[in-house]
């Protein structure tokens, strides 16, 4: 028996190609919940929201033989869904709002773009809620997951008990794990991608 | 309308893939700025049903995946459990193996770590946090509004908080790996480094003086208004200044506090006023006066654009103790440094940009021939060079 879980999406860009379902169910379990909320928030409606994902996962499925990625998965992902998205904008009711906005955008920002698009695919998007979470379990949250420090080194450091040091770490991952509906593999995946 | 048609050809142009990196770069951070401007999307949404939901229908919109999204039972699902544990303490061991094995710099490369960015946030004194934008480099703080140093506004914050033109204090806070520029309300600029924090008020008027407090380190540019000294209280010591260039680095997990001159003069008084006789000292260019605890101060002659390097991007090291640079490390690539030879009093010298990876950093160090660098997830391991 294959654990799908286990690979790395290197892994499962080959398989997918080859035409392994399992490989495309499980790009799908990994990925869905945080493009899904992205898309809900840049368009700010459900069922459209849902349409993005679904045409992007669709279109990754009908040419799965062909896929080649020069960018990373959850990059390309990004990406499709982004383009997506901004074709919906393109052709949707409130079009004109979003072109007259990009239209000052074009004449005020013509500095500083590089800056800004370096931040382009989902590692900003889980980013985003570490930052909403209460300070004190952020900061101990970021010293666990990204310094990797061990409970006891966090609470040296901060003056805390081991105890309270793990309290708060799992409830930073049960915010994440509620927020992104996903297992606790795929989470651990998706915080190794973190910068 | 100039502007939407420009606009609907650039997007059409984007989509269709013809665009060039400016134009895609101006689409692409249009796209995140509407991102940001957006407020959170609340929803009591099932999201387990809505993957169902999508699942089902990528499955009719392209019938060859399997339909099933959830196929294997309790067993299995424990039973993969176990099998992915031992995978992954095999994996653990396996590099662990690696790691003792052989330790080059071309490994290095996939266990990188990136450099700081410009990141920082803003406590009012209502208590409330604002994230600073990653993709702004600094704030402008006028009396009654706060604005990004491009001229575009700080979300919802400006009228809301500082409308009056009462003085409000502010906290700017730099987390490890990020730093930020802040224009004061007098016109002043304050680079603040790493891991730093200055609190400063929403306006200097109605006050003798032009007081701000820092912990950390940070560049100061100060307009000159002689008749408001600017004044920087930090750990131990007050600077008063009149207008002129310095930077100030004093972080509680350093000793010293370090008050260097790149241009015109400063006062560094001690606030532990016992110490008559030495209670105060006047800097000029290229001189450092450095406070040892609370009650010692001496003054020697530094390289002051060599200290004050970080601010245009650069590390640079003219005999500095490995412990000193570490330290700058440890702030800048938020990593934990575990010194394995008893080595931080060594001097080196070398100089690289702060943008380049750590590993450039550590090249460059060990370039010297005279230590040796293993990265272990956020820890840099240092050895005596053999």
């Amino acid at each position: 028996m294959i654990i799908y879980s286990a690979h790395t999406d290197q892994e499962l860009i080959t398989l997918l190609r080859k035409g392994d379902h399992n490989a495309f169910t499980e790009i799908y379990k990994r990925y869905w919940s945080v493009l899904y909320l992205h898309a809900r928030h840049m368009l700010r409606q459900e069922d459209q929201a849902r349409d993005v994902i679904q045409e992007v996962f669709a279109a990754m499925w009908n040419k799965h033989t062909q896929i080649e990625l020069t960018i990373s998965l959850n990059a390309y992902l990004y990406k499709a869904v982004r383009n997506t998205i901004l074709n919906i904008i393109r052709h949707g009711k409130v079009k004109e709002n979003y072109l007259a906005d990009l239209g000052d955008f074009i004449d005020q920002e013509k500095v500083e773009t590089d800056e800004l698009v370096r931040y382009n695919d989902l590692k900003r998007l889980i980013e985003r809620e570490i930052l909403n979470m209460p300070p004190k379990m952020r900061e101990i949250f970021e010293m666990s997951r990204k310094e990797g420090l061990s409970h006891a080194e966090i609470g040296a450091r901060l003056g805390i008990s081991d105890l309270t040091v793990k309290k708060q770490v799992s409830k930073a991952v049960t915010i994440l794990r509620k927020k992104f509906k996903i297992p606790l593999a795929t989470l651990i995946i998706l915080l190794r991608i973190l910068p | 309308m100039r502007n939407k048609e420009e606009a609907e050809a650039l997007l059409q142009r984007y989509l269709e893939d013809r665009c060039d990196a400016e134009d895609s770069a101006i689409v692409e951070s249009w796209y995140n700025k509407r991102g940001e401007r957006n407020a959170v999307f609340n929803s009591s949404e099932d999201l387990m049903l809505t993957q169902e939901l999508i699942w089902s229908n990528i499955v009719e919109q392209a019938p060859a995946p399997k339909r099933q999204l959830f196929t294997f039972n309790r067993i299995v699902a424990a039973a993969s459990l176990i099998l992915m544990l031992g995978v992954a303490f095999w994996f653990y061991k396996f590099q662990q193996e690696q790691n003792i094995k052989d330790f080059t710099l071309s490994q290095l490369k996939s266990n990188d770590i990136a450099p700081g960015r410009n990141r920082a946030t803003l406590t009012l004194d209502d208590g409330k946090v604002i994230d600073l934008s990653d993709a702004k480099t600094g704030v402008i703080i006028d009396a009654n509004k706060l604005t990004y140093n491009d001229g575009t506004a700080i979300v919802k914050t400006a009228g809301q908080s500082l409308e009056e033109a009462e003085k409000r204090w502010l906290t700017a806070n730099t987390p490890r790996g990020g730093q930020y520029q802040f224009i004061l309300p007098d016109g002043s600029k304050v680079w603040l480094n790493a891991a730093s924090k200055l609190k400063f008020p929403s306006t200097f008027s109605g006050a003798a003086n032009r007081e701000v407090e820092l912990s950390g380190e940070a560049y100061f540019e100060i307009s000159k208004d002689k008749k408001h000294p600017f004044i920087v209280l930090s750990r131990g010591q007050e600077v008063e200044v009149l207008g002129t260039h310095f930077n100030i680095n004093s972080y509680n997990d350093e000793g010293d506090t370090k008050t260097t001159v790149l241009e015109g003069s400063v006062r560094v008084t001690l606030m532990d006023a016992r110490n008559n006789g030495t209670s105060n000292v006047t800097l000029k260019i290229n001189q450092q006066a450095v406070l040892t605890g609370y009650a010692h101060l001496a003054v020697k002659e530094v390289d002051a654009a060599e200290i004050a390097s970080w601010k245009n991007g650069k590390f640079i090291f003219n005999s500095e103790a490995l412990g000193s640079i570490m330290k700058q490390a440890e702030r800048w690539y938020n990593v934990v440094p575990v010194f394995q030879d008893d080595i931080k009093d060594l001097k080196l010298t070398g100089a690289i940009s702060r943008y380049e990876n750590i590993s450039g950093l550590i090249k460059t160090l060990e370039a010297t021939g005279e230590v040796n660098f293993k990265i272990q997830g956020n820890r840099i391991l240092i050895k005596k060079a053999k």
